[in-house]
């Protein structure tokens, strides 16, 4: 019944004295919606970059049957690991459309100029009617082709979504998607990203500060702090867990401004 | 009034060489990340690969400047692959730019001794294939090598535009050159994409080569890479990293130049045309100094 589609095992990262992570491991379901939460400096990114290929860690990742340690960002991309930034990643200077086409630049074959150009035309047109597609279950299509500079951040978050779901993932990685937005924007995004994950049958690995959110959105957590797991399981267990807890209450003391654990909302 | 008109006519042939040469130049700081010197180097051996094919080999003019360019577009790949991509995995981004750029700087005086070595240090004459014959549309006479000029860079130009706008190796191009990280992580490999941009770059720079040394009196010389930095201040003048900018620069630049070489008072010089686009290009960097700034940021951890 749950099959495993990413398997994370004992990775650890360092940047010079400093390990960002140590000795992670857990997995993730197929279909699942799963969340990674932890203080500020927990290493929640630095796993992302390590999933996406931008950093090496010792240790194993696999997808499906893949290793993707030591793998390159872009091969990482094709073998199906699709990815948003906290801060985004849009070419600002292009069209809604282009960037999204950036995507479909991975699936056939590239066509060169040395191409066929009949070949050429019918590939170009397929990544097009794809890209509208994409654009259309995030509801864009009306701004294909105004440029990602002239739109406001609630609309190039979905951009960026709409970007890193074009690219045909198994696995969509979202670094904070709602940061930034009002409860009436956020609920907008997540119900997008639920339309994505169902239309496109995707796996969803969240890193998110709202805690809120993560309970009613995710199917299971991990909790990082300082680099370690200290926390794996369903929503309910993870805001019961005692070490949880501590470290959301141990920041508050600090200077950093992280929400208290909550009440559980769910009914 | 004529000679306005004919000095503007001869300053735009002269600015749409500079155009070529630039987009040579931007098109590798876009694929490559870093600003080189390399388009110099293309110019003198393109031109003097197309003499070998033409005078030598015997081949038709068109199908030596193809050869030339395929050449100078391998070479280029493999610099990339052996050298640069080597310079990108090992140094921090900084330094990986002023590595690129002495690397090239060697190389092209390794190009300049290679010519004169194979090909000698006198001018060679590369034929004037386009004709020396002068059109007179009113009282002003347009040479043929002119006419051919433009024309060529034209057609060069709409496909450099169709190439980065209409297709998906375009547009990954631009996505690279935007946000290298993004880029990557939507799957975005540099090897496949930056071929395109080699033939891109190649083809320019050969053109611009084989039109330059084929000016009536002046032929085919080893110092042919030098005319071809005067096409620099073109760049900045245009910001690095602008396709359109840089043509509109070179036919600023052309068109100055031509107006200086008729208007300037004898007393400046014989040299001062000549010295005009590089005192443009230090105003240039001293009104703009990040007119030179070409390196991608990272802006991730």
């Amino acid at each position: 019944m749950t099959e495993t589609l990413l398997s994370v095992e004992d990775i650890t990262l360092r940047f010079g004295g400093v390990t960002a992570l140590d000795s992670v491991s857990f997995e993730v379901h197929r279909r699942e919606f799963f969340a990674i939460i932890g203080p500020n400096g927990a290493g929640k990114t630095s796993l992302f970059n390590c999933l996406s290929g931008m950093a090496r860690p010792t240790g194993s990742i696999t997808l499906s049957n893949s290793q993707l340690v030591g793998q390159r960002p872009d091969q990482i991309a094709r073998l199906g690991v699709g990815r948003t930034f906290q801060n985004l990643g849009l070419f600002l200077t292009m069209s809604v459309l282009e960037n999204v086409l950036v995507s479909s630049h991975i699936r056939p074959p590239a066509p060169t100029v040395a191409g066929w150009w009949g070949r050429s035309k019918r590939v170009e047109f397929a990544a097009r009617e794809h890209a509208y597609q994409i654009l259309d279950l995030v509801g864009l299509a009306d701004f294909a082709h105004a440029p990602v500079s002239s739109l406001p951040y609630g609309t190039r978050k979905r951009v960026e979504l709409a970007k890193a779901a074009a690219s045909n993932p198994r696995l969509l990685l979202l670094d904070e998607p709602v940061a930034g937005m009002n409860t009436e924007e956020t609920e907008e995004l997540i119900a997008h990203v639920y339309r994505l994950k169902y239309q496109l049958d995707l796996t969803l690995v969240l890193i998110e500060h709202d805690i809120h959110l993560i309970m009613d959105v995710a199917d299971r957590v991990l909790a990082l702090d300082f680099g370690n797991v200290i926390g794996l399981g369903t929503p309910e267990e993870i805001q019961t867990n005692p070490r949880v807890i501590e470290a959301y209450l141990g920041i508050e003391h600090g200077a950093a401004a992280e929400p208290a654990l909550p009440t559980k909302r769910r009914a | 009034m004529t000679t306005f008109i004919q000095l503007t006519a001869s300053g735009i042939a002269m600015g749409c060489l500079y155009a070529l040469v630039s987009l040579s130049f931007v098109v590798l700081v876009k694929a490559t990340g870093h600003f080189n010197l390399l388009p110099g180097s293309f110019v003198l051996l393109g031109a003097y690969l197309t003499y070998q094919a033409n005078a030598v080999f015997g081949f038709n003019f068109f199908i030596a400047i193809t050869f030339a360019i395929v050449v100078v577009t391998i070479l280029g790949v493999l610099i990339q692959r052996f050298i640069f991509d080597r310079i990108d995995r090992r140094a921090t981004q900084a330094a990986a730019g002023l590595a690129v750029l002495l690397v090239t700087i060697g190389l092209l005086s390794i190009s300049q001794a290679v010519t004169v070595t194979t090909w000698g240090a006198d001018a060679l004459n590369l034929g004037d294939p386009w004709g020396l014959k002068t059109v007179r549309v009113g009282g002003v006479a347009l040479t043929q090598r002119d006419l051919w000029v433009i024309a060529i860079t034209v057609v060069v130009l709409v496909i450099f535009w169709l190439v980065m706008q209409r297709t998906r190796v375009g547009v990954a191009m631009r996505a690279l050159a935007t946000d290298m990280e993004a880029a990557l992580i939507q799957g975005i490999s540099p090897r496949k994409v930056a071929p395109v941009a080699w033939v891109m770059s190649a083809g320019a720079a050969v053109i611009a080569g084989v039109m330059l040394s084929t000016e009536a009196g002046g032929g085919l010389r080893p110092t042919l890479d030098v005319v071809a930095f005067t096409a620099l201040p073109a760049l900045i003048l245009g910001g690095i990293r602008s396709l359109p900018g840089c043509v509109a620069g070179g036919l600023v630049l052309g068109v100055v130049q031509m107006y200086a070489l008729g208007y300037a008072p004898t007393s400046f010089g014989q040299s001062f045309a000549a010295t005009l686009p590089w005192i443009i290009l230090i105003v240039i960097l001293m009104l703009r100094p990040n007119g030179l700034i070409a390196t991608r940021d990272f802006r991730r951890a």
